[in-house]
């Protein structure tokens, strides 16, 4: 592994302090990385009120779990983005369908858009290798990917959205996954 | 699943991915959730897909919360400056301070004394830390809370009791280095307030620890605890 950046070693080392109870480690980390996370939970949640709540959820369960982080795989800010993610993904309700926040063909790759203040070395050299292993795949494989990570979109909600059948679509996020996989392990 | 399910042969599905992704909802998500719980193997194909995509999360633009998320994670944390709270809540603040519970030694008067040191703090200050001294025999002896914005420190004797005639009691804090820096002599045995040097309170942390030593009359003549230890306990976050 590569040498963290400072700022995201600093986020690292609040999560072991949170994970032994040190209660100001928790505020600071929350006055670091709220705003992003809220910005996740917005995307995901249909409802702001609901954002609110995944975020409350994210910190309460962010507090009671530090101890499962584990710096060897992923940047802390990853891990927590990871966490916010999955609170707002199972807030969804079954079988309504959802919209895209913007339309796909609006929300062009930003390739080259600067990391984030947390960012680490390691980071930067696996949004590469993500970037570039996307570049390889067709684009209704690659922005379906995309718009299911971003906007926490289902099967349905992407068929629906780009009007095609949910097999076509399947289809496309399978094959586009397995492609993916193929290239980030290489 | 039903048949359009079936797409043409693109082999098994990526659930891990699909998982990871948020493709699929309801029992399904669920059925994926205790998997990850209990297959390693799939647990560590998830973590590959949260670490590898979560750079898309980079374009997701940062928005500030409203304050009230983090007055509510307090409170459902139980860390809630009770200012902030209704009266109505400040049982469950009580109770839900784990430590508070041993102090069964404390006079309802002083453990009230105790909550107004917490009760006036600032919301912006750092929350304040507390320290239950135990003394010799095993009995809680003092409690400790220090403010570290503002620097203040106050002592809540559990049951009064004087130091010996000509000696005072004096207070240190012990850093995690092992040296016993003092924080000030009291005769009092009655609630004590004190305040302490913003250098002194940044080293405040909870590897540190305070302790109760008695001392002649003027403190310590050099500087480290000379007397024996009446009373120690380590600081706290609360």
């Amino acid at each position: 592994m590569t040498a963290p950046s400072p700022a995201a070693r600093a986020l690292a080392e609040l999560l072991q302090k949170i994970a032994r109870g040190d209660q100001p480690a928790l505020a600071e980390l929350y006055s670091l990385t709220s705003a992003k996370l809220f910005g996740v939970c917005l995307r995901i949640c249909e409802e702001r009120s609901e954002a609110e709540e995944v975020l409350q959820e994210t910190y309460v369960t962010v507090w009671r779990r530090a101890g499962t982080y584990d710096p060897a795989k992923a940047a802390a800010i990853t891990w927590l983005a990871a966490v916010a993610r999955n609170k707002a993904l199972d807030r969804r309700r079954t079988g309504k369908v959802r919209q895209l926040s913007a339309p796909l063909e609006d929300a062009a790759m930003v390739v080259d858009s600067a990391p984030s203040a947390q960012s680490t070395l390691e980071d930067a050299q696996q949004r590469a290798g993500l970037m570039h292993c996307l570049d390889e795949l067709d684009g209704n494989q690659r922005d379906s990917i995309r718009a299911a990570f971003l906007d926490g979109l289902t099967y349905e909600d992407l068929a629906h959205s780009r009007d095609v059948p949910l097999g076509t679509m399947k289809s496309w996020i399978r094959r586009g996954l397995q492609k993916l996989k193929g290239c980030l392990e290489r | 699943m039903g048949p359009e399910d079936h797409d043409d042969g693109a082999g098994a599905p990526p659930l891990a991915a699909e998982f990871v992704l948020g493709l699929v909802h309801g029992e399904e998500r669920e059925t994926l959730k205790r998997r990850a719980a209990d297959d390693h193997a799939f647990a560590a194909e998830v973590g590959f897909w949260e670490s590898r995509l979560g750079a898309l999360g980079d374009e997701i633009q940062p928005q500030t919360p409203p304050a009230h998320v983090w007055t509510r994670i307090q409170q459902e944390l139980g860390t809630v400056p009770v200012g902030a709270l209704r009266t109505r809540d400040r049982a469950g603040l009580w109770n839900s301070l784990a430590f508070w519970r041993g102090l069964s030694l404390v006079t309802s008067s002083l453990a009230a004394a105790g909550i107004g040191a917490v009760l006036f703090l600032q919301p912006a200050a750092p929350p304040p830390m507390v320290a239950v001294l135990n003394t010799t025999d095993g009995r809680s002896g003092f409690m400790v809370s220090v403010d570290r914005g503002s620097g203040r420190v106050m002592l809540m004797p559990a049951v009064p009791g004087e130091a010996p005639p000509e000696h005072v009691h004096e207070l240190w804090m012990i850093g995690a280095d092992g040296r016993a820096r003092s924080l000030g002599t009291f005769a009092s045995s009655g609630p004590v307030a004190m305040s302490i040097p913003q250098g002194m309170m940044r080293d405040a942390d909870e590897s540190s620890a305070i302790a109760i030593s008695v001392e002649p009359s003027g403190g310590s003549p050099t500087g480290a605890p000379t007397g024996p230890v009446v009373a120690q306990g380590n600081l706290r976050s609360i």
